[in-house]
């Protein structure tokens, strides 16, 4: 199974690279962008799970952006890293399932590493969740299709008491 | 010709007498005796008689005195062969014209007669003249009536009866009627009548031009007609409904204010077979006084009706009075209510709009702390960022520091395998904590972190100035420089360089100005704030500053904006609803805009076309103090 892949876009490259160091020890390919075009572009290329971004860029702002993402990339979970703490608009972006966490600058390494492994772990759980799913709908399948070709095979018939009654026709 | 008659008992006398008298023209008779010239008189009256007093039967004087007392005018010569004074003086009391003694000449017989024809004359004359006199007297009199009734101003129909009957006795008539015009139909009504069928023909109706008055009434002309039987324009048809027998009719129209009313219409003449054309002249006075007398009627009935009406009027303009009376006292009483209630919002509004400024003020000042807080958590965060990773590093490289002196101490030892193992160890810890990217990463690390306090310490520095109180040290007496205000300003709303209002600068060199440095850059604050928050963060500006004669102009013009009419209209109005006019912060212009009037200057805001909004903010170059720093809270 391939690794965890985040992607982070800032226009300010001093952002990117103290994340990228706080960031270089942990399970999960880190990616940047310095803005939503080449955000977009590495996007196309590589399949990644969480994207977060700034939120006051020069060509697009962040909500903009990962509105674009939900768009084009469902899955991908989003998240506004911001310095500008406009608590309005960060109601408004999570109420309107434009992004899944609401961060503020300055961040603390430690609290960003947990957030980010949590949203990981959740990412992880949905994928897990989705295999099993899977699983379960293959499996309802086999059995719908048993149930056709041997009609009764799963139907189990009981007595007053409770108790299973099988109805044998086997001498003893 | 003058007839006369000759009673004389001398046959002779006689024949010279009647000879002369009629080669002189005379109708001339003969009498012998009294008896005979008496019976003569009688029986065909004589304008002159010539009387000899000397007739055989004795009755001279006493045929005289009969002669002269008869009802027919005339004149009596007196003659006699006794030519005593006596006699002459008891002829001319008896009444003879002249007294003329025997033997006269033909000439004093043509000479008496002559003084007694003239005198004859003179007495017809005086009798024709005392019957026109009386005449005229009776008709002053009937217009006299008339003028009491004009003059009396009693409503016509108190007096017409009258004045109908009058007319007829008057110009001697069986029958009279006045006919007046129905406004309806044009139809003639017979109005009053008198005579013996008076009753039967009272409100009778008659189509407009038929009959004498209908004719008199169309072409407002009297008419006279002697007989009606011969007369094509009269109709028979109220003779037929009431019996009566018309034979002569006189009508005259009755004229009030140039238009015609009806008529009068007089039948029969009591005494002639019909009437005269004096009768027709009376009776059109007559129409012209009952004219006049209609007509004053009409103005009094007019000026009564109105005087009524205006009384009427004026009793309801009382009552109305009255009711307004009432009704302003109450409404007077609820103004004073709605005055007070009135004044208590204002007083509340005031507060409430001080407020709403104070709010605003505050709100550009939140504006501007976001702004600054984006600046700051920006670097903050990869600082912060930077030391958490510059800890991992120490870290790493006291553990490396450890192996190398436990190593160190090991080869003083001489135990140099382990110092060996420990120097493996020490590569180990190298490898393990990446050290020689951590090495090479410190320089980087460093300078950024550098980097970002240089900004924040930056932006702490104006906000510094921002927090300044220019009055506190002086910055007033030095003057201000908008360019400079303007722009540093700018810089603080707009963050680092391309973030927020992309502004456009066509500065001119500006004086030094002498204003409340605070005060202004509350003014240019919310003036920004009103436009950042207009556009959005990515609003492109034009600021222009311009030094006039007496002033100092900063413009601030957004090419793009588009304002609906109600948009632009309510720019300036601070209760409006933002929300829902779409022009959020106008609140900010209205504060804006306050202040610079509170400091002596203007706002001109003007709409471009097609699209365009510019904010031009004008200073004076001479500080007006006092009132200025009072007016703005």
């Amino acid at each position: 199974m391939r690794k965890s892949r985040v992607l982070f876009v800032d226009d300010e490259a001093n952002v990117l690279s103290a994340l990228r160091r706080s960031l270089r020890r942990e399970p999960y390919e880190c990616l940047f962008a310095e803005g939503p075009d080449e955000a977009l572009e590495v996007l196309k290329e590589k399949e990644v799970d969480l994207v977060v971004s700034d939120h006051l860029m020069p060509s697009m702002d962040g909500l903009t952006f990962l509105k674009h993402v939900r768009d084009m990339y469902p899955h991908v979970v989003r998240v506004i890293l911001t310095g500008h703490a406009d608590l309005q608009m960060a109601i408004e972006a999570i109420n309107e399932g434009e992004v899944f966490r609401f961060l503020t600058k300055p961040w603390n390494d430690l609290e960003l590493k947990v957030a980010l492994k949590h949203m990981l772990d959740f990412i992880e759980l949905r994928r897990e969740n989705q295999l099993l799913m899977d699983t379960v709908r293959k499996q309802q399948k086999f059995i719908e299709k048993m149930d056709e070709e041997h009609p009764g095979i799963f139907e189990v018939e009981r007595d007053e008491s409770g108790a299973i009654v099988l109805d044998l026709d086997i001498d003893f | 010709m003058t007839s006369c008659l000759i009673i004389d008992a001398d046959a002779a006398a006689r024949e010279s007498a009647s000879e002369l008298l009629t080669s002189r023209g005379f109708e001339v008779r003969q009498a012998q005796d009294g008896a005979d010239g008496l019976e003569s008189f009688e029986r065909n009256p004589a304008d002159l008689v010539l009387l000899d007093l000397e007739l055989p039967d004795q009755m001279g004087m006493e045929l005289l005195s009969s002669l002269v007392g008869s009802e027919q005018a005339c004149k009596v010569v007196v003659t006699s062969a006794h030519g005593d004074v006596e006699r002459s003086v008891q002829a001319w009391r008896y009444g003879a014209a002249d007294f003329l003694q025997k033997p006269f000449s033909p000439r004093g017989l043509l000479s008496s007669v002559g003084r007694a024809l003239t005198q004859l004359n003179a007495d017809k004359q005086m009798a024709h003249l005392s019957h026109t006199l009386q005449q005229r007297v009776r008709d002053l009199s009937v217009v006299n009536q008339i003028s009491q009734l004009i003059i009396s101003s009693k409503p016509i129909e108190q007096w017409i009866d009258e004045v109908i009957r009058a007319s007829c006795d008057y110009i001697g008539a069986e029958a009279g009627s006045l006919l007046v015009l129905h406004p309806s139909d044009n139809s003639l009504v017979f109005y009053v009548s008198t005579g013996p069928k008076a009753k039967e023909i009272k409100e009778v109706r008659l189509p407009k031009a038929k009959g004498i008055a209908g004719w008199c009434v169309e072409n407002v002309q009297p008419l006279k007609v002697d007989d009606v039987i011969s007369d094509e324009r009269f109709d028979s048809a109220i003779d037929k409904l009431t019996g009566f027998r018309t034979k002569s009719v006189i009508a005259a129209p009755i004229v009030v204010r140039d238009e015609c009313i009806g008529a009068i219409e007089l039948l029969n003449h009591s005494f002639n077979d019909s009437f005269s054309d004096e009768d027709l002249h009376r009776l059109v006075e007559l129409s012209g006084h009952v004219a006049v007398a209609a007509h004053n009627s009409m103005v009094v009935r007019d000026l009564k009706q109105s005087r009524e009406e205006l009384a009427k009027w004026s009793r309801e303009l009382e009552q109305t009075v009255e009711q307004r009376t009432i009704a302003l006292k109450r409404a007077t009483e609820s103004s004073r209510l709605v005055r007070q209630d009135l004044l208590r919002t204002h007083k509340a509004m005031q507060k409430a709009k001080e407020a709403l400024v104070e709010q605003e003020k505050m709100a550009t000042l939140g504006l501007l702390a976001a702004g600054v807080a984006h600046e700051i958590n920006n670097p903050l965060g990869f600082v912060n960022a930077n030391l958490s990773v510059l800890e991992e590093y120490v870290r790493s490289m006291r553990r490396l520091a450890a192996v190398l002196i436990h190593a160190r101490s090991r080869f003083r030892s001489d135990s140099e395998d382990q110092a060996l193992m420990l120097l493996k160890e020490a590569e180990r810890v190298v490898e393990d904590e990446d050290l020689r990217e951590v090495m090479d990463d410190l320089g980087p690390v460093f300078d950024e972190m550098r980097s970002g306090l240089v900004r924040i310490m930056s932006i702490v520095e104006k906000l510094r100035m921002f927090a300044e109180d220019g009055r506190k040290d002086g910055m007033d007496d030095d003057g201000v420089d908008l360019n400079d205000e303007a722009q540093r300003l700018i810089e603080l709303v707009q963050g680092s360089g391309n973030r927020a209002l992309q502004i456009e600068y066509h500065l001119s060199a500006l004086p030094t100005m002498r204003l409340p440095v605070m005060e202004l850059r509350q003014c240019l604050l919310n003036l920004f704030g009103f436009f950042a928050r207009q556009r959005g963060e990515k609003s492109h500006l034009v600021m222009k500053t311009d030094s006039r004669d007496d002033s100092i102009v900063l413009e601030l013009l957004d090419p793009k904006a588009e304002l609906t009419d109600m948009q632009f209209a309510s720019l300036l109005d601070p209760g409006i609803d933002l929300e829902e006019s779409k022009t959020s912060g106008s609140l900010g212009l209205f504060a804006a805009k306050g202040i610079a009037d509170g400091l002596g200057g203007r706002m001109d805001i003007v709409r471009l076309r097609p699209a365009g909004l510019s904010v031009k903010v004008i200073f004076p170059k001479v500080k007006v103090p006092g009132e200025a720093t009072e007016r703005v809270s």
